[in-house]
């Protein structure tokens, strides 16, 4: 049962507020990398240096190395990716891996390029986080956000639990769940529909916005 | 010899200018609609009504500064061309031009005093709707049968106007049901209450309240709840009332079949 249930049940009076209810907590700045690292340290054969495209600055290394002198450490960019994705770790790693690079931005000049004969790993290429693709979402019509509320609420729904959640009054149901297909806000898979992990943090800010029962605080 | 016209001598360099003006001032407008045109679909809902809003305000602001540079142009501004331009004027608007003008000044009034904001809904000379623009002669409306209502300002200012949301997002709707007298409340107001929580255009931060009634003969109940948005509200009403019917129909709990309304 995924938290927004809870906050739902909740709403309902089915659960009282004294009901203890746990979440994990949302990854922040340093413990995100502190996550990722650790994924990293599991690959023993080969090491892994992790470095922003576009100024070189040092992202991630691997257990026991040495930032070289001249090296430099970006310190926020994990704190901005947490932010993003609502501390979310699997969410994160999916926009942590849409960020990867094999070469590095042309701007970047042979000063900055230097260190990287001085590290005895494979360098990794990573998009400024600004750089990295996100979803755009304009403002959506009703029917959209009261699918798309529904989805998050149920985590997966057939087409015809659609039709039995969203009520007698919904209309054109097909045609908007192909649009939002379209626009990449959902993804079906053996005619169950749900959210698109790369949009989720997008669509709770957006709900949450518009006044939608959300489970988090959304800033 | 002095020049006894209120109008300045016409030249072609005037003339020049008054169009230039003209063309500016519909060349701002137009542009405004364009980017707003643009921008509105990015925003939310919130951001959309006071942009909307905003967009009324500098409209009004804009044209009155056209106006009086257009005026200032063509009309020489000594004391007695203004006597004798404002009697003339007070004249016309006596005889054809009352309306028209009585309608202008209402609507200055309607956007000075703001009793209702674009997105509002309201109910003006009997017409129920949302608000869409304000403008200066006249305000318009959405009807939920999807007709758009231009009220003249002079209407709205002479009306009695009910404002459902006083410019906040949030409408309560109150749905009423009507049931046989003998049945469990209990059960009756218990399932109402899930029902009602359960449709997706419901307000889930804002309570259910169910009030009943006896009446003779039958016992009526009225659900108020918030829709999402005030512009779902009839939707969220019908959506609300099938699911409590369908609930209560499944644990034999009978409507009445012929309220006797009011008595």
């Amino acid at each position: 049962m995924n938290s927004l249930v809870w906050e739902y049940l909740q709403s309902m009076d089915i659960l009282i507020d004294a009901t203890e209810i746990f979440v994990p907590r949302a990854l922040d700045g340093p413990a995100l990398k502190q996550w990722l690292e650790g994924l990293q340290s599991r690959r023993r054969s080969q090491k892994f240096v992790f470095r922003k495209a576009d100024d070189g600055k040092f992202l991630l290394l691997p257990e026991g190395f040495n930032l070289p002198e001249q090296g430099e450490v970006d310190d926020k960019y994990f704190s901005r990716m947490a932010s993003y994705c609502l501390g979310l770790p699997q969410i994160a790693l999916l926009y942590w891996r849409s960020a990867l690079r094999v070469t590095p931005d042309v701007s970047l000049s042979e000063d900055e390029l230097e260190t990287e004969e001085d590290v005895d790993a494979t360098m990794v290429w990573v998009l400024p986080w600004e750089k990295v693709a996100k979803p755009i979402l304009s403002a959506l019509t009703s029917d959209e956000e009261a699918i798309l509320w529904s989805v998050l609420l149920h985590e997966r729904l057939s087409r015809n639990e659609l039709k039995s959640v969203l009520g007698a009054t919904f209309q054109g149901l097909n045609k908007t769940l192909q649009g939002l297909v379209l626009k990449q806000l959902l993804q079906m898979e053996e005619g169950v529909f749900m959210v698109n992990p790369l949009s989720y943090p997008a669509i709770v800010q957006l709900l949450a916005n518009e006044g939608y029962l959300m489970d988090r605080v959304v800033e | 010899m002095a020049n006894d016209s209120i109008f300045r001598d016409i030249t072609p360099g005037l003339i020049w200018s008054g169009i230039l003006v003209v063309l500016l001032g519909y060349a701002v407008l137009r542009l405004m609609r364009y980017l707003v045109d643009r921008i509105t679909p990015q925003l939310q809902t919130r951001q959309r009504l006071t942009l909307m809003y905003a967009v009324t305000l500098f409209r009004v602001v804009w044209i009155s500064l056209i106006a009086l540079w257009e005026f200032s142009i063509f009309i020489d501004t000594s004391q007695q061309n203004l006597i004798t331009l404002f009697g003339a004027i007070g004249i016309g608007l006596g005889f054809g031009l009352k309306d028209y003008v009585s309608n202008l000044l209402a609507g200055i009034f309607v956007l000075y005093e703001q009793p209702f904001k674009p997105g509002d809904w309201v109910e003006i000379a009997g017409h129920y709707g949302e608000v869409v623009a304000i403008g200066l002669f006249y305000t318009q409306l959405w009807r939920s049968d999807d007709t758009l209502i231009r009220i003249p300002q002079s209407v709205v200012w002479g009306s009695s106007i009910q404002n459902a949301t006083s410019g906040d997002k949030e409408l309560m709707c109150v749905i009423p049901l009507y049931l046989q007298p003998d049945h469990d409340m209990d059960l009756a107001i218990s399932l109402m209450n899930l029902a009602t929580k359960t449709s997706p255009f419901i307000e889930h931060h804002k309570q259910v309240i169910i009030v009943a009634k006896e009446r003779p003969g039958y016992t009526e109940y009225s659900i108020k709840a918030y829709p999402i948005k005030s512009n779902l509200q009839f939707r969220f009403s019908t959506d609300v009332t099938f699911r409590i019917k369908q609930t209560l129909s499944a644990h034999g709990l009978p409507m009445v079949e012929f309220p006797l309304l009011n008595g």
